[in-house]
């Protein structure tokens, strides 16, 4: 259509070439007549003429008479050829996409009416071969029969429940074909699963020709004027059953044998319903099918089948042997699922008292090639994880493997008993550790109490040795023979009675040793010389007197070679007589001098010092 | 897709069956024509960019034994009128046939084969035979089942009159 409006040029009067006044104003007279003469003769249509343009030039008005007329020209034109369906179509479909891009919603909830049953049905159909092939299967899985069958699928390579199905079919309509009556062309066709089809459209047209070929023989043969159809046409395992209406036939392809009400009950029900429901589109129909989709669920309502014995499940027993062995597997399982779990707990048992265990730490534990597998770290002097397992568990030793590294532990019984192995103390002494210290109490011969001074340091886990409790047993013996020993005196005076030369050496010597072992020990020794008198005489005299006999003894041991700090001195009088004085002789034994011995830790050995009476003083 | 059904026609013997043999998509031995009298294939033209389904009707040949069933026709939108360029009595079957279709059925559209076009040494028609033919308004197509030489144009223009009919 042109840009510019139409428009109509009125006739405008000629300017004339030739400029004379006198034929100009002849020709403006000849144009004012000229004008008259049209309004007279073509007045009306040029008013017409006007309306009609402006109709044309004003878009508003075209618009409106447009759309009276759009849907009956569409009619018009769709009914002549596809040419403005194939116009629109791109349009339609971009319209479509935009419309879902922008929003689905409206477009889903105009489809899903047609969606829903669409794919209910196809769920349906589906599930219902489905749950047959399983009941049929499940059936005959353990039967005799079933065996033979099994035999057969693996022989042919088909699915068991495909065998089943075929052998225990008693029919089954495997194809549908919806035939257009006058051309032999396949309206529509359907087929139930796993059937093989050939060309659906040529077997159409074959079928067709065959129906033919028999209303030919019957003409020709018995002058039959009607127009015979087959019923049924027999082809070993299979028939084909025909159902014509007016202009339609159904073919419907059956395996085995079906009953003849199949025929009144659903073929012809479902072809007479299409042939009413699509009349027009059969009368009309010139090549194009697919009007006749909406013709499937009728096909469908004729996939029929029928099996031996079908799908009572409820009827369905399984043989008692079957429930017996399935008893068995049970038994078996729970008897198995029984050990497993006892095995496991003492298992677990077993690791629990073995993580108790001071010196043992269990890094690993398992399972390994069917034997229980522990692994961890091991002190040696913890306890045996063998013995433990052989007599505190009922497992059988020859199911586990254990795996020990060996390792020093910290914990306190284990540094003890390490101490004790190092150590080896006698009977007399007791060990303790507490705290990094360890503590030995008790009597000790001197040389192990020396030995374990040195070795305690090299025990793993020991700061510390606390022997203070600890004591020398030959020390204590050199020190009851000392205090055994008594210096006596002549009456009244400071002069050691005779005889006593022997018993001054012996002491000296005592003295000497006791003092040099002392340090070895760890003590340092505390010589107490007690000076004693009898009970005769007056006390302060025999209180001067003591101090000097003990002070005369002192000076008699240092002038032997022993150090003063070693001792201390002391007059007892008569208050602590050596022997309670019942004689004379006791008396006499009672003018003495006698001994004390302290075996003191070096810290005490000072304090105590302190307290008492220094010698020389 | 659209489909239409098409017939195979001519005289006993003028190559139908073979002309089309190799051309079309079949699930039965030519048997079937000697015992049901007809055989159906399929094949797929496209015209003007739409696919159509012909499924073609090969019909058992016309002789003086035999005459072809016009009933085979009922439907058909179309056919191929086939004679052998080798004799010329089968050009004299052949607008039999036709006359007879005509009467029978109408006047659809067809297109006239001559077959054996690869033995134009033998021929007994001639180019004013031919020539007289295409005077009456047929389309005629030289054609040959050995060489395949004009089958497919044969099947595309029959289609074509068909479709713009």
């Amino acid at each position: 259509m042109s840009d510019s409006p139409l428009r109509i040029v009125p006739n405008q009067p000629v300017e004339p070439d030739d400029p004379e006044n006198a034929d100009s104003m002849e020709a403006a007279i000849d144009q004012d007549e000229m004008a008259e003469l049209r309004q007279l003769l073509v007045g009306q249509e040029q008013v017409q003429l006007n309306n009609i343009l402006e109709r044309l030039n004003n878009p508003r008005i075209r618009a409106r008479e447009m759309s009276r007329l759009l849907s009956e020209a569409v009619k018009l034109r769709a009914a002549r050829d596809d040419s403005l369906t194939e116009a629109l179509a791109p349009t339609v479909v971009t319209a479509f996409h935009s419309s879902v891009k922008k929003d689905p919603r409206p477009l889903a909830e105009a489809i899903s009416p047609l969606m829903g049953p669409a794919i209910r049905r196809a769920i349906s159909t589906a599930l219902n071969a489905m749950i047959q092939a399983f009941d049929q299967a499940l059936k005959h899985s353990f039967s005799r029969q079933g065996l033979k069958w099994r035999v057969e699928s693996w022989r042919t390579g088909k699915a068991f429940a495909e065998v089943v199905l075929l052998r225990t079919l008693v029919y089954r309509v495997e194809q549908v074909f919806l035939i257009h009556k006058q051309s032999g062309l396949l309206l529509q066709h359907i087929a139930a699963s796993s059937v093989e089809t050939q060309d659906a459209d040529i077997v159409s047209g074959m079928l067709t020709a065959i129906q033919e070929a028999n209303r030919n023989f019957a003409r020709d043969s018995f002058g039959s004027t009607q127009n015979e159809h087959i019923g049924t046409l027999d082809l070993g395992d299979r028939e084909v059953w025909f159902e014509p209406s007016a202009q339609a036939a159904l073919a419907v392809v059956i395996r085995g044998k079906a009953p003849e009400s199949l025929r009144s009950d659903f073929f012809a029900p479902a072809i007479e319903a299409i042939q009413y429901e699509q009349r027009e589109t059969l009368e009309s129909f010139d090549g194009d099918a697919t009007p006749f989709e909406l013709s499937r669920p009728h096909l469908e309502s004729c996939l029929l089948s029928k099996y031996e014995g079908k799908t009572d499940l409820a009827k369905f027993k399984i043989p008692l042997y079957i429930w017996l062995l399935l008893a068995l597997i049970i038994a078996a399982i729970g008897a198995w699922a029984f050990f497993a779990w006892r095995e496991s707990r003492r298992w677990d048992d077993y690791l629990n008292k073995l993580r108790a265990q001071p010196g043992i730490v269990i890094t690993e534990e398992g399972e390994r090639g069917g034997k229980l597998f522990v692994a961890g770290l091991r002190d040696p002097l913890a306890a045996d994880p063998e013995t433990i397992l052989k007599e505190q568990t009922p497992l059988d030793p020859a199911d586990v493997i254990s795996r020990w590294e060996p390792y020093q532990a910290l914990a306190p019984q284990l540094v003890l008993a390490r101490a004790k192995t190092l150590l080896g103390p006698p009977p007399s002494v007791d060990l303790k550790f507490e705290q990094g210290k360890l503590s030995a109490e008790g009597a000790a011969s001197h040389q192990w109490i020396a030995d374990a001074q040195r070795l305690a340091r090299f025990v793993h886990g020991v700061t510390e040795f606390d022997d203070a409790r600890l004591i020398d047993e030959d020390l204590k013996e050199l020190s009851n023979q000392i205090e055994q020993q008594v210096i006596r005196f002549i009456l009244g005076s400071v002069q050691v009675a005779p005889g006593q030369s022997q018993t001054m050496k012996d002491l000296t010597d005592q003295i000497q040793r006791l003092v040099a072992l002392s340090p070895a020990a760890g003590r340092v020794a505390r010589i107490e010389i007690i000076g004693h008198t009898d009970t005769e005489g007056d006390e302060n005299a025999n209180q001067r007197l003591s101090d000097e006999r003990s002070a005369r003894i002192l000076s008699a041991l240092t002038a032997g070679g022993v150090s003063k700090d070693n001792f201390l001195i002391r007059g007892a009088a008569s208050k602590e007589p050596v022997r309670p004085e019942t004689s004379a002789s006791d008396k006499e034994l009672n003018r003495s001098v006698s001994f004390k011995i302290s075996l003191l830790a070096p810290g005490k050995a000072a304090s105590r010092l302190q307290q008492s009476k220094e010698p020389g003083r | 897709m659209i489909q239409k059904k098409i017939c195979l026609l001519g005289a006993f013997a003028v190559g139908k069956t073979s002309l089309v043999a190799r051309f079309v998509k079949s699930i039965y031995s030519d048997q079937y024509i000697t015992t049901v009298g007809v055989k159906v294939d399929k094949k797929t033209v496209s015209v003007n960019g739409q696919e159509i389904n012909l499924i073609v009707w090969d019909l058992a040949g016309e002789d003086e034994f035999q005459k072809v069933r016009m009933s085979y026709l009922s439907g058909a939108s179309g056919y191929l009128l086939v004679a052998d360029g080798t004799r010329r009595d089968t050009i004299e079957t052949a607008r039999m046939l036709r006359q007879r279709v005509n009467e029978h059925i109408g006047a659809i559209p067809f297109i006239f084969i001559i077959n054996k076009a690869d033995l134009t040494s033998e021929w007994e028609i001639d180019d004013q035979v031919i020539a007289e033919c295409e005077g009456q308004g047929w389309t005629v197509i030289k054609a040959s089942a050995k060489t395949g030489e004009g089958v497919e144009e044969a099947f595309a223009k029959l289609a074509e009159k068909i479709y713009r009919k």
